[in-house]
């Protein structure tokens, strides 16, 4: 099947659709647009899309009712949730139920340019196992972050495959300070790409921080923790 | 003022004493009264035994005369009535009043009475057995007693021969005192004891009433005022008794209470406020991000390709501006979300530790010094230890801002405390003033500028509610500021499962 376009965005807000394919268009990408979740469902069942922006509080069933379809007819398309209420927990669950990203409401050029190239480079079928299991179990947060739990009772804590076109030639990465404090679903780095676009990778784990890496070597942790709330917020990662 | 207690104490005191020196004043006059009269009779019997002992030789010789004048040279005496010698058959033979002799006495009348109520006449009597009390109208009380004159050898054997041998009582001597003398005196006891009850009575009430009043009457009717101010909804009234006794002790309790509420009531408005503000919170943020991002992107995909130098300079600054929006917007959701507490045992000083270790490269930075003066054996307490590090470090962060570039010292002390622990920050810093320091716990107040969210506190305050605590601040502008925090322990019920004894 043909494409029908580049990327669908679904989003109930006319200046949002209308940023994104200002934004879309400038990358050289077609767009298709969808106000309901109706339209989302009808556009997605109809088409090929190489990515799908979808707002999460759309009227009548939410974004998660078009993300399970998107996950369900055409898993290999990467689907980067938008949302104007962007809670820990609901980052969480969008990637833990399948999307490649979640963005927060209002962002920016960059940010929104960053994650469509990341989701266009992305090979669904590459990545697979991140992190090496020898250590220690390995829990994965969608693609888009793992942890593995180390005998010490630390959890060494790394970026998911999501993030592998951008490991290249990055130009800055910004970890949290030693022995501060982590929440799962809030931002546990910021890491620029050659291209000057901003990337946040959201925590998968809440703890303390014991040990930031200088620099980032593709498999291996970001930054160790000490757990503070393993037990409840295991649940939410799917074990490898 | 006389309260209904009061007067209803005086009455029921007022009828007891009453009724005491009644009876009591009824039990003495009694006696006097019978004390009086036994005087009175002791008079009277001797003064008949006198008298029959000095007719005695007159009569002996039948010297009528003589005993005429015998007698009423007795009469004349003062305080005796009648003076009367009966015959056999009731006739009056000899009296100091002359006029009665020769009138017949009834055997009913007084003076018969004590021997001749039985049929047949006794011969012999006790001396309290012949005396009688009596009045006639309009006289004062008399009192009279008879005297037998039993016959003896010498009566019948006298030369006269007016006796015969067989004769047993030959007549009767009579006198009669008067009681004048005696009612007097008892009146006048009477008169005394009524008015000593009187006067008793009253002082006495007077006495209880005053001691009442100051004692009891006037505070229980300040409480009472207070508890109606009170319930009037002013929480800010005090009641002013300084007492040790039971009194006192409620004063002290109401204080305490009205105390208690005022803090609960101003806890309530502050949750009010945030309940509210988080709601209002949520909705804006979801509203409000949808035009932000609407600005923010078209403002940062122009900045992209503009080239013009000061297009690029203006298109920086609404690209900066409006991510401040999106930074205000998201400590906003992040105030409004605060998670409830996830509470499991946690011990205080973990917690202080944990929190410094956080700020230790700030604090070092900044030259500020940390007396940690923690308290031994402290109970642990059921709650969430992010959230209490959160506390910490917001309190820690706000008293070295307030302590400056110079420098300065932050004491963090913990202590047990009755139903739980203490938790102070305390800084020498600048001080708050009083004007701002009823405002430091609102959301977006803030005396930092665009350093800070005005959230800090807020959270704090938050935080330590959602725990069952309390939080207090006292500060001097220009010497430094105290955090007081109060977290109940693990073994404190909640409030609501309290109740009354």
């Amino acid at each position: 099947m043909k494409p029908r376009a580049d990327l669908l965005v679904v989003d109930d807000e006319q200046v949002v659709r209308g940023a994104v394919r200002k934004i879309g268009q400038a990358e050289g990408l077609t767009v298709d647009e969808a106000e309901t979740v109706d339209a989302g469902l009808e556009r997605l069942s109809g088409g090929i899309y190489r990515i799908v922006l979808l707002d999460l509080m759309l009227p009548a069933g939410g974004g998660m009712r078009v993300l399970d379809a998107a996950r369900e007819d055409r898993p290999e398309t990467p689907v980067v949730m938008i949302t104007g209420y962007a809670t820990p927990r609901r980052k969480i669950e969008c990637i833990h139920f399948g999307a490649f990203d979640i963005l927060p409401k209002p962002f920016d050029a960059n940010e929104l340019v960053g994650v469509l190239r990341r989701a266009l480079a992305f090979d669904s079928h590459a990545g697979g196992a991140v992190a090496s299991r020898d250590r220690g179990e390995v829990f994965a947060l969608g693609r888009h972050a793992w942890v593995r739990l180390e005998k010490e009772g630390t959890a060494a804590i790394g970026a998911g495959s999501s993030f592998h076109p951008i490991l290249e030639g990055l130009t800055g990465m910004e970890l949290p300070e030693l022995n501060g404090e982590l929440v799962q679903g809030k931002r546990m780095a910021t890491v620029t790409s050659r291209d000057g676009m901003v990337h946040r990778i959201w925590s998968p784990l809440s703890g303390r921080i014991v040990e930031t890496k200088k620099t980032w070597t593709w498999g291996r942790s970001l930054l160790r923790i000490v757990p503070t709330n393993l037990e409840t917020e295991l649940e939410r990662l799917t074990r490898t | 003022m006389v309260t209904g207690i009061s007067s209803r104490l005086i009455l029921v005191i007022a009828a007891v004493s009453i009724a005491t020196i009644g009876i009591f004043s009824y039990l003495l006059t009694d006696a006097q009264h019978r004390a009086l009269l036994s005087q009175v009779e002791h008079n009277a019997h001797q003064i008949s035994e006198t008298i029959k002992s000095s007719t005695y030789h007159d009569m002996l010789l039948n010297r009528r005369e003589g005993l005429h004048r015998m007698i009423d040279t007795f009469g004349k005496q003062e305080g005796i009535g009648q003076v009367r010698i009966f015959n056999k058959e009731g006739a009056i033979i000899y009296a100091a009043e002359g006029a009665d002799i020769g009138t017949m006495v009834d055997k009913q009348a007084e003076a018969c009475y004590a021997c001749h109520a039985a049929d047949r006449p006794i011969e012999r009597l006790p001396v309290d057995e012949r005396s009688r009390v009596f009045q006639v109208e309009g006289a004062p009380r008399q009192y009279g007693i008879i005297n037998p004159i039993y016959n003896e050898p010498s009566c019948w054997q006298a030369s006269c021969h007016v006796h015969t041998e067989d004769q047993t009582v030959l007549g009767v001597l009579d006198i009669t005192m008067s009681l004048a003398d005696v009612d007097r005196q008892l009146l006048s006891s009477w008169i005394k004891v009524a008015l000593f009850a009187a006067t008793a009575v009253l002082a006495l009430s007077l006495i209880i009433w005053w001691f009442f009043e100051n004692l009891v009457g006037k505070p229980v009717s300040r409480l009472v005022t207070a508890t109606q101010r009170v319930a009037g909804g002013d929480l800010t009234c005090k009641v002013d008794v300084k007492r040790r006794d039971e009194l006192g002790r409620l004063a002290d309790s109401f204080n305490d209470m009205t105390g208690k509420l005022r803090e609960q009531h101003q806890q309530l408005i502050q949750s009010d406020k945030l309940a509210s503000l988080g709601r209002l919170a949520a909705g804006v943020a979801h509203e409000i991000n949808n035009p932000l991002t609407g600005v923010l992107t078209y403002s940062s995909f122009l900045l992209k390709r503009a080239e013009d130098a000061e297009t690029r300079e203006d298109l920086e600054i609404i690209v900066r501006e409006t991510k401040r929006c999106r930074q205000i917007v998201k400590n906003l959701l992040d105030f409004a979300r605060q998670a409830r507490p996830n509470k499991s045992d946690v011990d205080l000083d973990g917690v202080i530790r944990r929190a410094l270790e956080i700020l230790r490269n700030r604090l070092t930075l900044e030259g500020v010094s940390v007396d940690v003066d923690v308290a031994r054996d402290l109970p642990s307490i059921k709650a969430d230890r992010d959230q209490l590090v959160q506390v910490l470090v917001n309190l820690i962060v706000n008293a070295a801002d307030a302590l400056g570039k110079t420098g300065g010292t932050i004491t963090i002390r913990s202590a047990k405390a009755a139903g739980g622990v203490v938790l102070e920050v305390a800084d020498n810093g600048c001080g708050i003033n009083s004007e701002n320091l009823n405002k430091i716990f609102d959301p977006f107040f803030s005396t930092k500028g665009h350093e800070g969210t005005g959230l800090g506190l807020a959270v704090v305050w938050g935080i330590v509610n959602e725990h069952g605590g309390a939080i207090e601040v006292a500060s001097n502008t220009g010497r430094g500021t105290v955090f007081t925090i109060r977290l109940p322990d693990s073994a404190a019920a909640p409030p609501s499962a309290r109740e009354c004894a």
